[in-house]
Parts: structure tokens; C-alpha cells; sequence
């Protein structure tokens, strides 16, 4: 079963969207830019008390499982596409085309690395479609100028994912039903048994588009100088939230740039005591503030 | 307000023209049902008032439609989207955003509307609706009816002149469904609007209206008041008297037997008024012999769930504490409002799910040690949706399929499959695509292909839902014949008149419980909301002798001596 946003009594449901949004961009970037797998970990760890606050542990991790299969294939064709390094860990030879493959610290390394990097982003994602509200999301994505027509196809897609999750279900039980044997086991034999449902889900999804469409041209979609709706309110306490997520950015963008902690995760592994590395260490609980948005905003604001 | 002149529609996809020349004029403020069968063009005419047709769709225009004074071919969509609000059948595909309030403020935003307006509009239409409480919610946490009430303050906010509904109750149960029409109504009387409603389900809402236009094969054949329909379709369409309400259809079967009807009522304080005065002094036959009995108890029971739970991944509860037989032959039907369980039981009976408590013991066997499908061959289970149901290129294949599955042998599988077919009349159909099909062929072929397999057992998610009045009367009577070769029917639906005709023993569940199980009679007799138009029209008569659980037109005339 799909993970989907459900309003929960929690203060970090509370969070105003525009942080959570400038939260998830500053994670999403530092995910990706950062070589080190070690600070690749911190910062999956300061994600963990927003899964366990929020209240979502249990729909968090129905999205975030889904890097353990994974995890292999990365291994494997970064292992394979990536046999640079001094440290020899082993040597395996009359393999097709390739023939030999050597495996290095580095290379391990390396692919620890992405796959770490993985688990941050597509944490980052399910924590952001887990606690924010995604009409409020859209609402504020539209505020921003973004383009209308855009923004409303991805609020459409979300809205629909689950409908289309439930009728793919029902599909697969009435296929069931009427004795075709869906394989459970084996990734090849899975695709192939389940093919039989890419039609009439594709169908169905045709279908409800159509009617969507039809049900946005009669409220005059197509009119032009149109009007937002949304009242997304920017206090100064929002403002600063937002600033020192963009502030943490730029310092790590600035750290990448002029020093090699960042880069080479051997380089950063035996030099843990550099002050570049404490730094980071340091900054990298800047992705912790947000967490503290909800309570000041009540306090200041009231 | 509203007039067709000499309009003809054909859609880009189609050689036959879905509308022919219509000539039609809908004055301010009246409100007209748009009746016919399935494909007769009830939705295209919706589309062309609000310029979906030819805007949306594109296709050849003859003629013209003219809304307010304005030709819909030259007037854009969205300045029609000004005086035309149009509400689909399915709720959950014509809401866009995932908030109550975005939702309602989605035409306006469209418009340009100021913020302080839009608000200010946006309180008011849910007021109207009665649906303040629901302002901050997210629809996917809304009831069917809840959903469908958003979409029509969603159109409402707009102010627009004419309101137009395609087939707004279908996908209700009773009561969202009254709910529904009586806004409609309230909006007509109190507002002015015009409303233009397409409703198979014409039994809830022919008290309401003032005309009612009959559609054919894409042409008007009556045009008229409500009154005169009936009695044209009664004494000229004998073949569409299964569409005429039973109130109104008693009148004149009363009528025939010399009981006469000064003219057809449309609502039950009108029958009341009409008929028990006449009535009340007549003799009544013995009619106790006459009341239905449960299939033998002395079979087995094919079905047997013993004091079953089960609770949804989300947590919420699905069914909770029941127990049930159902013996072979029996024809059960299982009803009770949105999300009170319905769904589940015949999931786990079909053993789709397993119970988290209890057990489900169909045909002998345990469900708690079989996979999904285990049960294939020997329960067929039929879904609300035909659709969930076309996996093949062909109706043959399609027909077929399960067979092929079950590993049947060919000359069973062809001789299984040519008699389905003639039971189903898709013959012709045979090689066509199936997702192609009309609405009614669709049901046709998927029951067909359920049915082919010959399984013992029967269940049915709301298969009419959707169907036109004489499609449903034909599918109940396959039921019927799939009965007498010895199968069993679990029927699950909302339209009680068809329960009350076809059906012997009614499941009354409320939130995941068995709250009423017997004959018929006994559950749907001096039911508020489950029981059909007769019964709430003849209670009172059971002070004049007359048994106090009558259910059908025909119960009431065999009653008379």
C-alpha cells in the first residue's frame, strides 16, 4: 500500500509549509553534492527524529524499504563501471566482455557512498510527501509564480496515485479470481505474469484523465488572468527558518568547493580531526531547526 | 433559457450520430430529467449546454445550441463555465485538488475572482450545501455522498444559471442519494436554477421534476410532464414498463383490474392519498403462503463465516465479530450504507483477504490456508466496475479466459463458451475489443466471463450500478437463470425495488456488523431507508387487513381477491 499525506496531530505537521519545503531542498542538495559517506550518515540520521516526531514511522519506511532491493544493483554496476583505486580487494576474472573485474576499498567505498546517497533522497522525498500537506504545497509552489498548469498536473498525478494504486489491486484480485497465477517469487517471472495488467490499468488511468480534464474545462480552466486562492502568510519567524536552510546550503556548497573533506570519502575517512570536518559535522544539525519552527512561531506570534 | 435547433452531433470516432436532430427549448427555472438507455445520447446532450460537445470532444455539429442567447459552437468553454455548472457521475474522478476549500474555490480562481470575493463565495456555497464542517477537510476522508455534495457546491460557487447533472446518485447509497436530489430541488424552488438531471434510478427522482425529455438512439421521443410519461410509456412502450417506477407502475396494473386510477402519482403521500382510499375497502386473499422461504437449510452451507474479524492496514475496521451461512441455491443480498462492510465480506468469502480472526469456510474449505485464487472455479466474483474485468483483445478470449486458466479441456472450454455467449446475447460481439463495448455490453461480458466457468457460487459488488432500468431487469433475470441450474447469488447493491423483486433473503450490515438477517420481508419491510417505494406506500393498509411486509407491485395485485 502506497504512503500517502494524512493530517496528523503532531506540531511538526504544524510546520509551515515553505520551511518544510527549503528543509527538503537543503537536504535534497546536500544529498547530492556530498562524497562522504560518513557525513552522507549524519544527515540521514537528523532525518530520523522527524519520522519518529511526525508520527510516520510505519509509512516512511513502506517507501524507504524499497532502497534495500535496490541496494544490489547499485552495488553491482558501480562495482563494475568503477575499478579505480590502490587498494586491491580482489580480482575476478573470465568474466564476459569485462573480462577481469577488480573490486577496490575505493571503489566499495564509493558505492557505499551512492547508495547512502540514495537513501537520503528518497528519505527526504517520503518525508516531505509524509508531512506536508500537498495542497498547501501547491498553494505555496503557486504563490512562488510558478507555472499553474505545471504545478496543477503534479497536484493531479499525487491525488491520483492512490486511486490508481487501489484500482491496479483490484485488477490483480480480479485476475486472481479467475485463476491466473500471478508469481509471487522470481523478478523476471513477476513481470512477466504482471504485464497482463499494464492494459487495463493504462485504460482505466486514460479514462479517469479524460473525465478530469472534462470536469476542469466545465469550471473554465482555460480562461486566462487567473486568481490564487491560497492565504500562505509569511512571518518574519517563517522568513528566518527559511533563510537558515538556504544559509546551510551555501556554506556546504562553499565547503565543496574549497576543501576536499567533502569529496574523497578515503581522504575524509583518515582525516576525521580537519577542521573542515568538524565543521561539517557541526552544520550538518542546522537540518534539525526546523523542528523547532512550530514552537517559536507560537510563541512569537502570540 | 436553453434551445436546440435541428442539432446533430457525431463524434470524431463514430460514423452514427450520437444526437439527431433535436429540437428542444428549456425555459428559466424548470427542472427536466433526460431519461433513455445506455448510449441513447443523455450525455452528449449534457456536454453540448456547457460546449464540452463540441469544444472538449470535437466531432460535426449540425444545427445549433443556444445557452443565455449564445451559440455554444462560437462561445468558449469557459465563458459557458459562467452560466453552465455540470456535475459528473463519479465524484472521486471530477475533483481536482485534495482540500474541501481549494476545491470549492477551484472555478472561481479559474475566473480571476479577488480573494476577499472568493472567500466570501466559497462560505456561501458550502452553507447552501450544509457543508461548513466539511471546509478543512481532505476529500480522499470524505463519504461518496460527502464527495458528491463538494462537487456540486464546486460548481454552485460560480453562481451559474443552470445546473446540469449527469447521473449524480449513482455511485451513492439511499440516503447520500436523497440527499443529493433534495439539494437539487431546494436549489430549483429557492434559487431559480434550472436543473437538467440524467438519472436511471428514475423511481428517486420523478417526484421532483417537471418534464421529462426520453431520449432513443440519439433522438427525442417524449417530451412531456411527468404524469404523461408514465402513462405513454406504460400504454405505448410495454418493453420499458421495468423503467416506470412501481408506484406509478401499480396505478395502471390497478387499473387493468378495474381499480381505477385518476392519475399517476409520483411520490408516496400521493400514492397514499390515491390509493388507500381505494384499496383499503377490498377484500385481500389469503396471502400468508405467499411469503418467501429460505432456500433448505439442510445442505451444507457453501458459505459459513464464524465469528470473523478483519481490520484494514490503515486500521480501520472492515468486519467485526460476523456470522454467516449462506446454503446452496440461496439468492442472498447483502446491503447497508458506504463503507458498512459490504465490500469486505465478499472479499474474504471470495477469499481475496483473510480474516484476522474467525473463520471463512467456503465450499469446505478454509480460506485461511489458500492463496488468492485458490477458489477460482468455484466462486466467481463480479466487481462494481466491468472494466476491472477486461484483461483480453477479444470477447471470445475474454469469455474464455478463465477456462483456459482453469484448464479446462477444448472441447468443454468451446461448447461452455458458446452457450454463455448465447445466455448473454454477445454473440455478435464476439470479436470486438471488449474495453470498446458499451456500457451494458461491458457488464454483459464480464458476467459472461465469470459465469462460463461455472462456478458454484455467485458473489456481486453492485453490478448495476451504472445500468439503465431494462439492462438491469435482463441481468437479474440471467441471475435468475443461473439460480435454477443449481448456483448460488450473493448480491451486493443499493437499489432495494431490484432486491425486493429478485431477491429471497436480505443482510441488513452496518460498520463491519450483521445488524439484520432474514426473509426479505423481514428486513426490508418498515425499514426507513432500505425499504422499497410499495412497502412504504401499503403499511397503513395493515390496519385494514392487508399484510404490513408487501415489497413489490405484484405482491400487491396477487394480494387482491
Amino acid at each position: 500500500m502506497m504512503s500517502i499525506y494524512q493530517k496528523k496531530d503532531t506540531f511538526i505537521h504544524d510546520t509551515h509549509p515553505a520551511v518544510l519545503l527549503s528543509w527538503f531542498i537543503s537536504i535534497l542538495i546536500v544529498s547530492l553534492i556530498v562524497d562522504n559517506p560518513l557525513y552522507l550518515l549524519v544527515v540521514f540520521s537528523t532525518m530520523i527524529p522527524y519520522v519518529l516526531l511526525g508520527r510516520i514511522a510505519k509509512e516512511w519506511w513502506v517507501i524507504v524499504r524499497y532502497v534495500i532491493w535496490l541496494t544490489p544493483f547499485v552495488l553491482l554496476i558501480n562495482l563494475m563501471a568503477n575499478q579505480s583505486g590502490v587498494v586491491v580487494l580482489l580480482n575476478i576474472r573470465g568474466i564476459p566482455v569485462l573480462s577481469t573485474i577488480r573490486v577496490t576499498l575505493e571503489s566499495l567505498l564509493f558505492s557505499f557512498t551512492m547508495i547512502l546517497r540514495l537513501v537520503c533522497i528518497i528519505s527526504s522525498f517520503a518525508l516531505l510527501s509524509l508531512l506536508v500537506n500537498p495542497d498547501a504545497l501547491f498553494d505555496l509552489l503557486l504563490k512562488l509564480r510558478l507555472p499553474r498548469r505545471s504545478i496543477l498536473v503534479a497536484s493531479i498525478t499525487m491525488r491520483f496515485i492512490p486511486v490508481l494504486l487501489k484500482d491496479a489491486y483490484t485488477l490483480k484480485e480480479s485476475i486472481q479470481i479467475r485463476g491466473y497465477k500471478l508469481a509471487s517469487k522470481g523478478f523476471i517471472k513477476k513481470i512477466k505474469t504482471h504485464s497482463i495488467l499494464i492494459m487495463p490499468l493504462l485504460s482505466s488511468a486514460i479514462d479517469r484523465s479524460i473525465q478530469i480534464a472534462e470536469s476542469m474545462e466545465a469550471r473554465g480552466f482555460s480562461s486566462k488572468n487567473k486568481t490564487i486562492y491560497a492565504n500562505i502568510v509569511f512571518k518574519p519567524v517563517d522568513i528566518s527558518f527559511i533563510i537558515s536552510s538556504f544559509l546551510f546550503i551555501i556554506i556546504v556548497i562553499w565547503l565543496k568547493v574549497r576543501t576536499t573533506t567533502l569529496n574523497n570519502p578515503l581522504l575524509s575517512l583518515s582525516d576525521h580531526v580537519s577542521w573542515s570536518n568538524t565543521l561539517i559535522y557541526v552544520l550538518s544539525f542546522f537540518t534539525l531547526i526546523p523542528l523547532l519552527h512550530p514552537v517559536i512561531r507560537k510563541v512569537m506570534v502570540d | 433559457m436553453i434551445q436546440f435547433k435541428n442539432f446533430s452531433f457525431t463524434y470524431t470516432s463514430s460514423s452514427k450520430p450520437a444526437l439527431s436532430n433535436i429540437n428542444l427549448r428549456v425555459d428559466e427555472g424548470e427542472y427536466v430529467l433526460i431519461t433513455g438507455s445506455s448510449g441513447s445520447g443523455k450525455s452528449t446532450i449534457c456536454r453540448c449546454i456547457n460546449g464540452l460537445v463540441p469544444h472538449f470532444y470535437g466531432g460535426y455539429v449540425e444545427g445549433e445550441v443556444i445557452v443565455n442567447g449564445l451559440d455554444t459552437s462560437e462561445t468558449s468553454t469557459a465563458e459557458l463555465s459562467n452560466m453552465v455548472g455540470m456535475v459528473f457521475q463519479d465524484p472521486e474522478n471530477q475533483i481536482i485538488r485534495s482540500n474541501v476549500e481549494s476545491e470549492v474555490a477551484f472555478a472561481l480562481e479559474n475566473k480571476g475572482v479577488s480573494i476577499i470575493d472568493m472567500r466570501k463565495r466559497v462560505e456561501e456555497a458550502l452553507d447552501l450545501l450544509g457543508i461548513a464542517h466539511l471546509k478543512g477537510r481532505n476529500v480522499d476522508t470524505l463519504s461518496g455522498g460527502e464527495k458528491q455534495k463538494v462537487a456540486i457546491a464546486s460548481v454552485l460557487v460560480t453562481q451559474p444559471d443552470i445546473l446540469v447533472l449527469d447521473e449524480p446518485t449513482s455511485e451513492l447509497d439511499p440516503r447520500s442519494a436523497e440527499d443529493v436530489l433534495q439539494i437539487t430541488k431546494m436549489l430549483n424552488n429557492d434559487l431559480g436554477l434550472t436543473v437538467i438531471i440524467v438519472e436511471h434510478r428514475i423511481d428517486r427522482v420523478l417526484q421532483f421534476v417537471d418534464r421529462v425529455i426520453t431520449l432513443k438512439e440519439g433522438s427525442v421521443i417524449y417530451d412531456g410532464d411527468p404524469r404523461s410519461w408514465v402513462s405513454h410509456i406504460m400504454n405505448n412502450t410495454p418493453d420499458m414498463m421495468c423503467t416506470v417506477p412501481p408506484l406509478c407502475r401499480l396505478g395502471f396494473l390497478l387499473d387493468k383490474k378495474n381499480i381505477a386510477m385518476p392519475h399517476p402519482p409520483l411520490n408516496i403521500k400521493e400514492a397514499r392519498e390515491t390509493y388507500i382510499p381505494l384499496l383499503k375497502t377490498r377484500r385481500v386473499n389469503n396471502y400468508n403462503d405467499k411469503k418467501t422461504q429460505r432456500a433448505s437449510s439442510d445442505d451444507a452451507p457453501i458459505v459459513r463465516l464464524i465469528n470473523c474479524y478483519y481490520k484494514y492496514p490503515t486500521g480501520s475496521i472492515g468486519v467485526n465479530g460476523i456470522n454467516l451461512d449462506v446454503h446452496p441455491g440461496e439468492f442472498v443480498s447483502i446491503i447497508g450504507r458506504n463503507a458498512s462492510g459490504k465490500t469486505t465480506l465478499a472479499r474474504l468469502i471470495a477469499g481475496l483477504i483473510k480474516p484476522v480472526k474467525g473463520r471463512v469456510i467456503v465450499n469446505g474449505k478454509d480460506t485461511s490456508y489458500l492463496k488468492p485464487g485458490d477458489l477460482a472455479g468455484e466462486v466467481g466474483v463480479i466487481f462494481q466496475d466491468p472494466n476491472m474485468h477486461l484483461f483480453a483483445d477479444t470477447v471470445e478470449e475474454e469469455v474464455a479466459f478463465m477456462m483456459n486458466n482453469l484448464n479446462w479441456p477444448r472441447e468443454q472450454i468451446e461448447e461452455s463458451l458458446e452457450s454463455t455467449m448465447r445466455l448473454f446475447n454477445i454473440e455478435g460481439l464476439r470479436n470486438k475489443y471488449p474495453r470498446m463495448l458499451s456500457a451494458g455490453e461491458r457488464q454483459r461480458v464480464s458476467i459472461a466471463s465469470v459465469l462460463a466457468a461455472k462456478p458454484r457460487l455467485l458473489v456481486l459488488d453492485e453490478p448495476t450500478r451504472g445500468l439503465d432500468s431494462s439492462l438491469k431487469y435482463s441481468l437479474l433475470n440471467q441471475l435468475s437463470k443461473y439460480r435454477s441450474e443449481g448456483g448460488t447469488v450473493i448480491l451486493i447493491s443499493h437499489d432495494v425495488e431490484l432486491i425486493a423483486e429478485f431477491s429471497e433473503r436480505v443482510v441488513l450490515m452496518s460498520d463491519g456488523v450483521i445488524i439484520a438477517d432474514g426473509s426479505k420481508h423481514e428486513v426490508l419491510s418498515g425499514s426507513l431507508y432500505f425499504s422499497p417505494q410499495i412497502n412504504r406506500l401499503t403499511r397503513p393498509l395493515s390496519r385494514y387487513g392487508w399484510r404490513d411486509d408487501l415489497l413489490t407491485v405484484e405482491e400487491v395485485l396477487s394480494s387482491l381477491s
